[in-house]
């Protein structure tokens, strides 16, 4: 099975110095999805959250998440999710290294949280 | 910062209508926004005043009468008046008096097309003088969308109890620049949308990251004492954001 921390090496990647607002937009994106597909397959496994596998799914592990007393985790993906929102899907926002790195950063953060989970 | 027109009570309609149309540094806002911004602040301040609106003959030309309490019993602290005038369509009228001791002073601004400015401005200068302290203490902003979420009744308590929480943090030596109340909607889920704090902080990463965490933390303290209806509409409804 492939492993959605990958999407954050990927993302890292393309953090980097010098990088063009493309690659800035995708590495929001992927540092999202990294996060994101860890807390819904690690909810889906402890039985807190049985995925829909369609775009509920998005809210629905962030609100599983809170329902489980994480709000910390909870309002970290709903940051990288608002901050993916911005980078996939308005236009006329300039994506900045300074806001890939900050969600690179709260998706770093965030990974070893969500494995731990019990 | 838009002039804020500052007029004494005892001025006649007649009298501001005249002296309106050479106000071009007036303040502009729409009236619905403003009613709607003074509406919440009332009801969810510290202070918890009722708002009470009038009706009967007066349909078309509606007040809204706020009677607000110092904590100390009895003691009244303010009143607030805001009046659609009939005659000048847009225009709205703040009237606002401290206690009985202080001379009745009024805010008076004529309005077209809402802004933030307009909106932080009016807050600027009404809420010390009201004594809600909350808002201006955040450096609070509310973002329109986030109006119509915040008429659910539940949804507006609950913001209120979370901004007290940043406000306390705040006043502990938290670095928060400011707060906006804004809304989210996720574009790939159907019909959802919920309620943003958004903090601006001034630190660092790895210093923001922390005080995200913290916050989140006594916000999910708060449902100790929340009914089980309260939370599913925190858990579901109120998330928090930070910037740095």
């Amino acid at each position: 099975m492939f492993d959605p921390a990958n999407f954050y090496n990927l993302a890292s990647q393309l953090c980097s110095s010098g990088a063009d607002e493309t690659s800035l937009r995708t590495s929001v994106g992927r540092s999202y999805f990294s996060a994101f597909l860890s807390a819904r397959e690690k909810l889906d496994t402890l039985g807190y959250y049985h995925p829909k596998h369609s775009g509920e799914d998005h809210p629905g592990v962030r609100n599983a998440l809170g329902s489980i007393g994480r709000s910390d985790l909870k309002n970290k993906l709903l940051g990288l999710s608002i901050r993916r929102g911005t980078a996939d899907y308005n236009l006329n926002a300039t994506v900045t290294q300074r806001m890939a790195r900050n969600t690179l950063q709260i998706a770093n953060g965030l990974m070893p949280e969500i494995s731990s989970l019990t | 910062m838009p002039e804020l027109l500052l007029r004494d009570e005892q001025q006649t309609t007649a009298k501001w209508e005249e002296e309106s149309p050479s106000r071009p540094g007036a303040v502009y806002i729409d009236t619905n926004v403003l009613l709607q911004y003074v509406d919440y602040f009332l009801r969810h301040s510290e202070i918890r005043s009722p708002l009470y609106k009038l009706g009967g003959e007066e349909e078309d030309f509606p007040e809204y009468i706020v009677g607000g309490r110092l904590p100390t019993p009895g003691m009244p602290l303010a009143s607030i008046l805001v009046r659609r005038w009939p005659y000048r369509g847009q225009a709205i009228w703040i009237a606002g008096t401290a206690s009985e001791l202080f001379e009745v002073e009024s805010y008076e601004a004529k309005y077209a097309q809402p802004t933030k400015a307009a909106i932080a401005a009016i807050l600027s200068q009404t809420t010390e003088f009201l004594g809600y302290a909350l808002p201006k203490q955040l450096g609070l902003s509310i973002e329109p969308p986030a109006f119509k979420l915040l008429e659910n009744s539940t949804l507006a308590s609950l913001t209120h109890k979370v901004l007290a929480i940043i406000a306390l943090g705040k006043r502990r030596g938290t670095p928060i620049r400011s707060v906006s109340v804004t809304s989210f909607k996720d574009l790939e889920a159907i019909n959802f949308e919920q309620l943003v704090l958004k903090v601006y902080l001034d630190s660092d990463s790895d210093t923001a990251l922390q005080i995200w965490d913290n916050l989140s933390r006594d916000i999910e303290d708060l449902k100790k004492d929340l009914s089980p209806h309260e939370i599913k509409v925190l858990d579901e409804g109120l998330g928090l954001d930070c910037e740095w």
